[in-house]
């Protein structure tokens, strides 16, 4: 088995205890579903697209960066760079990203919105990495956000195994589903991963008549070319969703990657006009697609 | 659309130079001069009040329809010498300094010095209040305790309900004359002073109706001149207007908004009250006027519009009077804080949004002018497209109108037991100040600096600023044991610095009851007729008397970082944060380093600090909520600052949150600048915490940059959390759509900024998680400069 596809051990007694890696959670988020919404970002994400925006959310586990300009040098971490030195750290300079929260715990910051997402008609939104990587802390949060009646939305780029999604769904009220290339070669060369589970699923889903939204990542060069928006057209002509995203790549990830330490393959300089935006949601709009730029 | 007149009586008034008129302080001298001793207190008043509409001159401008100036001309500001008596240092300040100077002329210093000054300078109610006040309220004040609003300007803050749009001066004076009957047939033990007062009132009464009919005479007299046939039909019209209002009750559209205007011009011109006067519920007053005017065919939509427009400009032409000494130094605004309020609820409880309030809000968003200031009063029956409408408005800068929430207004009257049609028929004031409109004198008695009181009790009441031992002695702080030890000596401190406020307050209070009467502003404020009592002695239905609380967020943080980081981690002692304070931290990186960066702060939904808050917000409210004051009524409290937590911060020194010494303290409710990083919803959170029903008004401000306003999901999200914030009972939010210029002081200061959030591309962000060269593409994507 793949082991990207790693699950925690179930244990029914402890489900409130359970713990999930979380990277972020964003508050009043306007673009990861309707109304005012807190975004959570679970860690570890089992494609690598080079132009991911979120290359925190790769490694599954907890990480420390440490930032040397801001380190005054008072040796209160005695050099040891881990969890305890960041809490202690009084300039910052030793940070952590992610951490571990129950699903009690995570809970409870979800719910201080509760009011917001009332007005607004927002709720939660469950991204990453990807958020299924923890499937089975998912479900646990999940089914806790739906028992105070908190809508939910998973962001999601649909490579997990089948039977995660079967496990989530009936807590679900909306997928935001990646979909990046239909050529499987291509999507491997970008994205390190094979597409075939992520189709599948994305069917599946479909059948279930679930509410979906898919989004399209523009990358200028990459993904935007006439064959492969022509084929994620074909493909989508046999799945029922309500709307199509299209989100333009930006191109402000770079400073994630240098500070920690990784590669950055992408060339930033190119972006895509606002005309050709335009041009491929024409496309889609053709298409019969509801399309929309934009988160 | 602004018609051509509008533009160019708009032009006039944004380009008129403030200056002094000297004309107000003259008369003033010589009625007093004339009359003092010879008869009562009020009936000097209103003497005064009558010489100074009869002698100045009347203004009325080319093209302008709605007529009257405060001072001789645009900007011309009058000086209340009664009240604080300038010396020859501040007018020399004004006449010559860049920003918000006034010209002061020749002949104005002249009659100053020869006439004016030596009358004044050891009379004037300024002088008598800093005589009388006693050695530990001087101590206090000079060390930036507290301030003291009556000081420089009589007790105002009141505003106009719809009496004064249905009755005339004529019928005033026949309530004034009926109250004289009563009381000459009863037994009351004051009746004397009643009816002396009462005759006082009737003689303002004719005043205004003669300063109209003044211009009216002066109106004839242009058309008489004029040879546009078209200017000369509305001069005649100006003529028959001012005729008619305000000795009677206006009969339409045009009339209302003289009648006001005249009015307005009487309350302004007898003191200089505080916070100024304004006209309240517009859109509830001028609709019938407005329904009749389109019925009828005498008024369109657009002629209503144009009166308005130049109703507005009239707010606009009056610069606030100059204030003296340190607070002349230190004023930094022309704003003299009228805020007209639109929307809320009707008497009867229903929704009160109607024409008019659409009107008004167009009226701000195409006139763009300073003053007046404005408001929406939002209730939850009022329909989204009203807020909506405002928050475009809002959305190009100016930062108008500010948004209230109307059904928490008119609980906080409930609770100080208004009844619900006063509370209904009220609103908000000057900043964000609740008050039963035409019926309430609700006085700010001055700001009032908490954290400074955590200061001294760190030092046992030993003031560094000043350099002198000013508190109680509560104890060496540096060893205190518990967190609750220094809870319980700043509670000490705080009362005794309260009674110190409140006993010198009740005693201003006497003095302007005893020595400055406003019998014309009784006149209009229900119930001073009928009891025969001052606005200024407890005349009016309701009387509060507030202190305002400023620094909440500051002295939050620094409660949250001793207790944090000395009593909960112990990791360091009393000591070396009270030397550490005390350096300015200098030699003291590291602890510096600490609080600023690891402690637990206000504005983030973080029980920790925003538990602190409430403890520091009931321990203020219970020390001052509920206790009599002078004028038959009770102290309250609000929470806001204008501009004194830059005062207030000047006399403190450093702060255990990690400010530094002389550094500004946060403002109104608002999180420590750049303290809240976990978004609006969670400073909505945190500042909703405070029970907001129980004070008489909170400011709390949020700063975004356009580019979310620009987004239409923006707009209803912001919609959404202003609606969430009033369903949690907050009472007013008001939005910063910042400029480029912000945003490059941002670059420069992240620290000042943790709370920008920008619109960055299909997402939003905080301004300090971005890279440069992001923040530079922002920058250069949000050049939109907003000319005021």
């Amino acid at each position: 088995m793949d082991p990207r596809f790693c699950e925690q051990p179930e244990d029914d007694n402890k489900k409130g205890y359970m713990k999930g890696t979380i990277f972020n959670i964003q508050r009043f988020s306007l673009h990861d579903g309707p109304g005012i919404r807190t975004t959570v970002f679970l860690k570890g994400c089992p494609l690598r697209c080079i132009w991911c925006h979120n290359p925190e959310s790769f490694d599954k586990s907890i990480q420390v960066t440490f930032d040397k300009e801001k380190c005054l040098e008072c040796l209160i971490c005695k050099g040891v760079r881990d969890i305890s030195t960041a809490e202690k750290c009084p300039a910052n300079a030793i940070e952590v990203i992610g951490q571990d929260m129950s699903v009690d715990e995570l809970f409870t910051e979800i719910y201080k919105d509760m009011d917001y997402f009332e007005t607004s008609n927002g709720g939660v939104t469950f991204s990453g990495g990807e958020p299924l990587m923890q499937s089975e802390f998912l479900l646990e949060i999940l089914k806790k956000c739906k028992e105070n009646s908190i809508h939910t939305v998973i962001d999601t780029c649909g490579y997990a195994k089948i039977e995660s999604f079967e496990k989530i769904n009936e807590f679900v009220d909306l997928y935001l589903y990646d979909l990046k290339f239909i050529d499987n070669d291509i999507h491997k060369k970008h994205t390190s991963s094979s597409n075939e589970s992520i189709l599948a699923n994305l069917k599946y889903l479909s059948e279930k008549n679930t509410r979906i939204f898919i989004r399209f990542p523009l990358i200028p060069g990459i993904n935007d070319t006439e064959k492969n928006i022509s084929e994620i057209i074909e493909f989508l002509n046999g799945i029922n969703f309500e709307q199509i995203n299209l989100l333009s790549y930006h191109g402000y990830e770079k400073n994630k990657y240098i500070k920690l330490g990784l590669h950055h393959k992408m060339d930033t300089r190119i972006k895509l006009s606002d005309e050709r935006i335009n041009e491929i949601k024409n496309i889609f709009v053709s298409a019969g697609f509801k399309t929309v730029v934009g988160g | 659309m602004l018609t051509e007149r509008v533009e160019k009586l708009r032009k006039q008034s944004l380009e008129a130079i403030p200056h002094i008129w000297i004309g107000r302080g003259e008369i003033v001298t010589d009625t007093y001069i004339k009359n003092e001793g010879k008869v009562s207190t009020p009936v000097l008043r209103a003497l005064t009040f009558k010489d100074i509409l009869e002698k100045k001159p009347v203004c009325i401008n080319d093209g302008e329809l709605i007529v009257g100036e405060k001072g001789d001309s645009p900007a011309g500001a009058p000086t209340f010498p009664e009240l604080c008596c300038h010396t020859k240092k501040d007018f020399d300040v004004m006449n010559h300094r860049e920003k918000i100077s006034f010209k002061v002329d020749k002949n104005a210093y002249k009659i100053h010095n020869k006439k004016i000054k030596p009358y004044w300078e050891k009379r004037s109610i300024r002088h008598r209040i800093l005589e009388s006040m006693s050695e530990e309220w001087m101590d206090a004040y000079q060390a930036g305790v507290f301030t003291e609003f009556m000081e420089q300007r009589a007790p105002g803050h009141t505003v106009a309900d719809k009496k004064i749009f249905i009755k005339g001066f004529n019928q005033f004076k026949s309530e004034i004359k009926y109250s004289i009957e009563k009381f000459q047939a009863g037994s009351d033990p004051d009746k004397l002073d009643r009816i002396e007062q009462l005759k006082a009132m009737y003689i303002t009464c004719d005043a205004i109706i003669r300063f109209a009919e003044r211009h009216s005479e002066k109106a004839m007299e242009l058309a008489s001149t004029e040879n546009d046939p078209q200017r000369k039909i509305e001069l005649e019209n100006i003529a028959e207007v001012c005729k008619h209002v305000p000795a009677n009750a206006p009969r339409n559209f045009h009339e209302a908004l003289q009648a006001y205007w005249f009015i307005h011009l009487g309350v302004t011109t007898e003191l200089n009250t505080w916070d100024a006067f304004n006209p309240g519920r517009l859109d509830q007053h001028l609709q019938p006027f407005y329904e009749e005017g389109l019925k009828d065919g005498s008024l369109t939509k657009e002629s209503a519009y144009e009166l308005l427009n130049l109703f507005w400009i009239k707010f606009n032409n009056q610069p606030a009077p100059p204030k003296v000494g340190f607070t002349l130094l230190e004023s930094a605004t022309y704003t003299d804080f009228a805020n007209i309020n639109s929307g809320g609820l009707k008497t009867d409880g229903s929704d009160a949004v109607n024409d008019m309030s659409y009107m008004v809000l167009d009226c701000i968003d195409e006139m763009r002018l300073l003053q007046p200031s404005s408001n929406i009063q939002l209730s939850e029956k009022n329909p989204d497209k009203f807020i909506e409408r405002a928050l475009h408005i809002l959305k190009k800068g100016a930062g108008q109108p500010s948004i209230f929430n109307a059904d928490a207004v008119i609980q906080e009257m409930l609770n100080m037991g208004k009844s619900i049609e006063d509370a209904r028929d009220g609103g908000t004031s000057g900043c964000v100040e609740t008050g039963a409109f035409g019926k309430e004198a609700y006085i700010l008695h001055g700001y009032f600096n908490l954290t400074k009181i955590l200061d001294l009790t760190l030092h046992n009441g030993y003031d560094n600023y000043t350099q002198k031992l000013i508190g109680i002695g509560t104890g060496d702080a540096m060893f205190f044991g518990s967190f609750e030890e220094l809870m319980t000596a700043f509670k000490e401190q705080l009362k005794y610095f309260i009674d110190i406020k409140i006993e010198g307050s009740n005693k201003i209070a006497e003095l302007y009851a005893e020595t400055m009467p406003a019998p014309f502003l009784s006149v209009i404020i229900d119930d001073c007729i009928s009891t025969g009592k001052d606005y200024n002695a407890g005349g009016a239905r309701y009387n509060s008397s507030y202190i305002q609380g400023v620094g909440t967020g500051t002295i939050t943080d620094s409660l949250s970082s001793i207790k944090q980081h000395v009593f909960d981690d112990q990791r360091f002692t009393m000591q070396s944060m009270i030397r550490a304070i005390d350096d300015n931290f200098d030699g003291y990186e590291i602890l510096h380093s600490i609080v600023k960066n690891k402690t637990r702060k206000y504005g983030n939904d973080d029980d920790y600090p925003d538990s602190l808050m409430q403890e520091v917000f009931n321990t203020f409210h219970d020390s001052v909520n509920g206790r009599p004051n002078a004028i038959g009524g009770k102290y309250r409290i609000n929470m806001l600052p204008t501009t004194s937590h830059v005062y207030f911060g000047s006399v403190i020194g450093a702060t255990a949150d990690g400010r530094k010494a002389g550094k500004p303290l946060s403002e109104g409710i608002s999180p420590v600048q750049g303290a809240d990083v976990k978004g609006p919803t969670a400073v909505l959170k945190s500042a909703s915490k405070m029970d907001h029903l129980k004070t008489g008004g909170t400011l709390l401000n949020q700063k975004f940059t356009p580019e979310i306003f620009n987004d239409p999901k923006g707009i209803t999200a912001i919609k959404d959390i202003v609606r969430t914030y009033f369903n949690m009972n907050g009472h007013h939010l008001q939005f910063n759509v910042v400029n480029a210029d912000t945003l490059r002081d941002a670059q420069l200061h992240p620290q000042n900024y943790g709370d920008l959030i920008v619109r960055v591309a299909g997402y939003s962000d905080y301004f300090n998680n971005l890279g440069k060269d992001l923040q530079d593409e922002i920058i250069e994507r949000t050049e939109q400069c907003v000319a005021l």
